[in-house]
């Protein structure tokens, strides 16, 4: 038998290009069919129209909240070099460096936790290997998984890469009126960028690939369960971290200004390591006197670049493997005993949902929407209140209360595809729709947790903030349900629907207003209440107790509010 | 056969059934029967309403018109009494793809709240059975098409349902768990089980149905035994000479293979 001849490289890098658009959509494409629902309402066509421009939209969105990144980070240069927070002249230039570098941090970990799931799809969904079964050259289906993989994430790159600098280069100008120092400023600040880029490449690269081969192919060990659970909570923390820089500003100013100050002693070790070294170097690169003389500093970047170019060719290498389907994603397979344990409906579907959920990036990012909502507030009555009293309580758990309601639509989409298997089962949607409120129900226990967690550091003024923040609980679940319900109805005609955010984000709104309004009537009739025995010349202990029957009235008229509900609309 | 999971009927009584998808005509106007005792075979080509029929029968699609009856019940307005009752392998195999098979088949038991121990004895020989116990904990999205198949018959038949529904079963499965499932098939037959079986894979359902019904355009053009039909649509040989004379395609195909023979005859040596 003759050797298979290796064919000639032939698509130009142009040509290239534009088959790795198709590639990457394909990718995106595939990936929105798996959490799609499996009782499709839609036919093909508009589902890859909606795709399209699903993509276009999600890249202009996270292009525009990049953008935004880079403002903040041009305003707090600004505000510290030209004194406006008061940053004694001496320390200006080392907040700016440490500004700087928390920002190619910022850049690094926003490139990691946001492309992880679209990477992670890029390794799984296997459209990159499409050359691998054509008369395509191998170094050519490397080229095309290359550019593929790197059109996904074209927007968020070429954001973190030109949006920095591009800050910088503009506020030293601004401050100094010099162009040779905010050119040089703004070049040293591109290449530190490019740095954090190729990096967060890098480590996306081998995240992903472990998240696929070890939570997404390998079965359900404890140990599995245990590693998906401390890196999702990275990155809740990461994404909750980006949510928490905008609106903490008036903390962070002062919180950055401090550690940099207090790293000063610190700055000749800090430099040595990422991303100190890019924040010094590019100050250093800027020239202005009276800036820091690290000159070893360029020789550590040189070696970060290094690292980074390293790096990169691990990836392209990996991409081309990927290309030419040569890359092994099954884990280590172990046989263990046949057995089957039988639970309780309601605990079989909660942990099914769980397991479904916390599989996968998308979907456990839902998870974390609670907390996300109350970490501002929590941080708040930690840094600005002293006493807390019921009404600032009362001010803490109404948001999350109503916000949870709001998105317990979200929880239909965990089953995505598996929702046409769930239809074959003999469950009543009733029974479903209780489920999924059920699951929101176990978010919504973070409410008397956060407010256990604000006692530890603060004194209360009266403990029956405890029984209103525990009282939330069932508000949250009776929400949920009238919102699962309706929903049902609106899109389903009464029969179980999935829900995909692009199909049914009006009816979302819709159902998730309505589910606001109804979590508010508990919370209305607490105030009402409270309000009329306080008025009647009661003591204010009286007040609160009637506050509570108020609202535990309300709980449950919406209770029997979703029972009728539930009767009149839900079919099957 | 669990006596107590039977209603009072027939396992399928399918009448006039009609469904329609915007202004295309799906199913129209079939009437068909699966009797205990029997592997009832809907055949037809592709896109002739087979599918359709299965979820009308399965209560995952109302019917336009007509009616279908499950053991007795309406598959619409008693969908649990009718799940209960059925053992669906649907065509596309979607399961939980996130779930490995332990915890996939933990979930259906749960849902279905079987017999711990018995479940636990009837799994373990499935699985044996199909030589599928390194896939238990693997994803099922990481399995093969054919070790989906499995887990898909398996799921389908863990409750010990006294009706099977399988729509193209034995897609993606190897000649020795064919052989086991067929096995099985014959042992449900035993019990007193119906099943209706649908496929276009005219050898399976030639050796397997006791009766096939033959549907084109969503119409029932031929039903009967394999002899009845051969005599009615006065074919002689295999099923697949039978279908083609019944879907009134015979003439045609032999006409378009005569066409194909000359386009695509060439001398691969020379």
């Amino acid at each position: 038998m003759s050797e298979i001849k290796e064919i000639e490289p032939n698509i130009s890098w142009r040509e290239a290009w534009r088959i790795a658009g198709k590639i990457a959509f394909e990718v995106q494409f595939r990936s929105a069919m798996s959490m799609s629902s499996g009782a499709m309402t839609q036919t093909i066509e508009k589902q890859i129209q909606r795709a399209r421009s699903n993509t276009r939209f999600n890249k202009i969105t996270i292009s525009v909240f990049i953008g935004m990144l880079a403002i903040v980070f041009g305003i707090l240069v600004w505000g510290t070099l030209s004194g406006l927070y008061g940053t004694p002249t001496e320390f200006r230039w080392i907040t700016v460096a440490f500004t700087v570098s928390m920002f190619c941090l910022v850049g690094f970990a926003f490139l990691v936790f946001w492309g992880l799931m679209v990477s992670t799809s890029f390794i799984s969904t296997n459209a990159a290997s499409i050359g691998h079964y054509l008369p395509v050259s191998r170094v050519d289906t490397g080229k095309l998984a290359l550019l593929a993989y790197i059109r996904l994430l074209d927007s968020q790159m070429i954001t973190i890469i030109i949006g920095f600098p591009l800050a910088y280069g503009i506020v030293i100008y601004l401050v100094y009126g010099l162009v040779i120092p905010s050119i040089l400023g703004a070049l040293a600040c591109l290449g530190a960028f490019l740095i954090s880029v190729g990096l967060g490449i890098t480590i996306m690269l081998i995240l992903a690939l472990y998240f696929y081969t070890r939570i997404q192919t390998t079965g359900g060990s404890r140990l599995g369960s245990i590693v998906r659970l401390l890196f999702y909570v990275l990155w809740a923390v990461v994404i909750m971290g980006f949510s928490l820089s905008f609106q903490l500003l008036n903390i962070i100013v002062p919180l950055v200004e401090s550690l940099s100050i207090s790293l000063v002693p610190f700055w000749y070790l800090l430099y040595f390591a990422y991303p100190f070294t890019m924040g010094t170097f590019v100050v250093l690169a800027t020239g202005i006197p009276g800036t820091p003389q690290f000159w070893l500093d360029f020789i550590v970047v040189a070696l970060y670049g290094g690292l980074t170019l390293l790096g990169l060719r691990w990836s392209r290498n990996f991409l081309r493997q990927i290309g030419t389907g040569v890359v092994t994603t099954t884990g280590p397979s172990v046989i263990h005993p046949v057995d089957i344990k039988v639970s309780r409906v309601g605990i079989a579907l909660l942990r099914k949902d769980l397991r479904i959920a916390t599989r996968t990036p998308g979907q456990a990012i839902m998870f974390f929407l609670p907390f996300l909502t109350m970490l501002p507030i929590f941080l708040q009555f930690i840094w600005e209140i002293g006493v807390v009293h019921v009404s600032d309580v009362i001010t803490f758990i109404v948001m999350p209360t109503i916000m949870l309601g709001f998105f317990s639509i979200f929880f239909l989409s965990v089953e995505a595809r598996g929702m046409k298997y769930t239809l074959t089962l003999p469950l009543p949607t009733e029974r479903i729709l209780k489920s999924k409120a059920q699951l929101i129900t176990l978010m919504a226990l973070a409410i008397p947790v956060f407010v256990i967690a604000v006692s530890f550091f603060k004194s209360f003024t009266n403990p029956i903030s405890f029984l209103l923040a525990a009282s939330m609980v069932p508000v949250v679940y009776v929400s949920a349900y009238i919102s699962l319900v309706l929903f049902t109805r609106v899109v389903g005609g009464g029969r179980l629907i999935g829900f995909e955010i692009g199909q049914h984000i009006t009816q979302m709104i819709i159902v998730g207003l309505f589910s606001a309004f109804i979590s508010f009537v508990p919370i209305a009739l607490l105030g009402i209440c409270w309000s009329w025995v306080f008025l009647l010349g009661y003591p204010v202990e009286w007040a609160h107790f009637a506050g509570l029957a108020g609202l535990w009235a309300g709980i449950t008229i919406n209770y029997l509010l979703g029972k009728l509900f539930a009767r009149l609309f839900i079919i099957g | 056969m669990n006596e107590a999971m039977k209603g009072n009927g027939a396992p399928i009584v399918a009448h006039d059934l009609v469904r329609h998808f915007g202004k295309t005509v799906a199913v129209d106007h079939l009437s068909f029967e699966v009797r205990s005792g029997e592997i009832y075979g809907l055949l037809g080509p592709n896109g002739a309403g087979k599918t359709t029929t299965v979820k009308m029968v399965s209560g995952l699609l109302p019917p336009t018109q007509g009616q279908v009856e499950v053991f007795g019940f309406d598959p619409m307005n008693q969908p649990i009494e009718v799940k209960n009752r059925i053992g669906l392998v649907p065509e596309d195999h979607i399961l939980y793809e996130s779930l490995t098979p332990r915890e996939f088949f933990n979930f259906i038991t749960s849902i279905r709240q079987l017999d711990e121990q018995d479940v636990k004895t009837r799994v373990k020989s499935l699985i044996d059975a199909f030589e599928f116990g390194e896939y238990f904990d693997k994803p099922i999205a990481a399995l093969s098409h054919g070790n989906r198949q499995k887990a898909s018959v398996i799921a389908a038949i863990i409750h010990d349902p006294p009706l099977l529904v399988l729509d193209e079963p034995f897609s993606g499965l190897d000649a020795r768990t064919v052989r086991v499932l067929k096995d099985i098939l014959n042992i449900h037959l035993e019990n007193g089980g119906g099943i209706l079986f649908s496929s276009h894979i005219l050898e399976v359902a030639e050796s397997l149905c006791d009766r096939i019904g033959i549907i084109d355009d969503g119409k029932m053009v031929a039903e009967g035994t394999v002899d009845e039909l051969r005599e009615m649509v006065k074919a002689h040989g295999s099923l697949e000479e039978i279908f083609l004379r019944a879907v009134q395609q015979d003439a045609e195909v032999a006409e378009t293979v005569q066409a194909l023979r000359k386009a695509l005859t060439k001398n691969y040596t020379r």
